[in-house]
């Protein structure tokens, strides 16, 4: 495949924070970024999302927090319980914060599972999208030490459980 | 197969050029232009956005630009000699650079010293007043690391960048939109 159809536009900039109250009062007070859509992960209430960790069943939870610039979201992560990238990531990272990674949409996720598979690329944490993203699975892949950054990958094309 | 849909990509542009002009009264435009990434090889990195993301046909410059004489270097408020390669890519919505240090101090080898692998430093902002940012924040308590002249000599722009990243994450890099 060529990557550069599936990677040509960013859709998110991903920030992980061990305190997200405290990132969040920053961020008003230095950029005037305000009114986060705030949600939980697993949603309370709902049915358990699928969650994997490096290939085995995941059982992790965060909170997140969504702005959008205009031009592209900012998302802010702070993981809560369970192994995840996003903890990973906070182990490694000097002030218990930074941007750990950029989003893509693709229709469907089976030709960037190949690509990254061909290249050694490691997909590191993958879960059932909830709330606007119902249907849609969303999928780190490891290649921070390659860019500086993990990507992220998520289908476009809604894809409904079949009926019991 | 790829989401190509040229409608959203003008909308975001078009964001970016609101972004670009901004109320008079705003310190900063109302979205990051740029996405700043440190890394410890310029050729390595590009290689790999090459091979993981079909990015390629960067624009590659150096600091100091060439035939400039004065280029304005100051590491934490003192004069200072530092040199950088930077390379630009116009990433649909929002541009990409990457950035190797060379020589002197400055706030990218900074970086690498705690990321040796490099990562995404800075985002980058507008304004049309530096003298009104500097001003906000210092009022904030937040220091200037870094300052130069424009890569492009005789723009008369301006780059600072502010150590933000202990507050929010990323140092923020502003550049002059209006021309003094």
């Amino acid at each position: 495949m060529n990557p550069a159809n599936a990677f040509q536009n960013p859709i998110q900039i991903g920030i992980i924070v061990k305190d997200l109250d405290t990132l969040l009062a920053n961020l008003k007070d230095i950029l005037n970024v305000d009114n986060f859509r705030i949600a939980s992960f697993p949603p309370e209430g709902a049915d358990a999302p699928v969650r994997k960790y490096h290939g085995k069943d995941g059982d992790f939870s965060a909170k997140f927090c969504f702005y959008n610039w205009g031009n592209i979201e900012l998302e802010v992560i702070q993981p809560i319980s369970g192994d995840s990238v996003w903890f990973d990531y906070l182990k490694t990272t000097p002030n218990a914060m930074g941007i750990h990674h950029i989003k893509f949409m693709v229709d469907t996720h089976e030709e960037t599972d190949a690509h990254f598979a061909e290249k050694g690329i490691m997909e590191i944490t993958s879960g059932e999208g909830v709330g606007p993203n119902a249907g849609r699975t969303w999928k780190f892949f490891d290649t921070y030490d390659k860019l500086g950054f993990d990507v992220e990958m998520l289908n476009e094309i809604v894809t409904k459980k079949e009926e019991e | 197969m790829y989401v190509t849909d040229k409608k959203k990509l003008l909308n975001f542009k078009k964001k970016i050029e609101r972004g670009y002009r901004m109320e008079k009264s705003a310190i900063l435009s109302e979205c990051p232009v740029q996405i700043g990434i440190v890394v410890p090889s310029l050729e390595k990195a590009m290689e790999r956005a090459k091979e993981l993301l079909g990015i390629e046909g960067f624009d590659i410059k150096s600091f100091p630009p060439e035939g400039c004489d004065d280029p304005k270097g100051k590491y934490h408020g003192e004069d200072e000699d530092f040199a950088f390669r930077q390379c630009t890519f116009d990433w649909g919505n929002i541009q990409l650079e990457f950035l190797e240090p060379i020589r002197g101090r400055n706030a990218y080898v900074d970086y690498l010293k705690e990321h040796p692998n490099g990562g995404i430093h800075h985002l980058q902002f507008l304004t049309e007043d530096h003298e009104k940012t500097a001003q906000f924040f210092q009022s904030k308590g937040i220091k200037e690391m870094l300052s130069g002249t424009g890569m492009v000599p005789g723009s008369g722009k301006c780059w600072k960048y502010y150590n933000t990243a202990p507050l929010i994450g990323f140092d923020l890099e502003i550049v002059n939109k209006v021309i003094k």
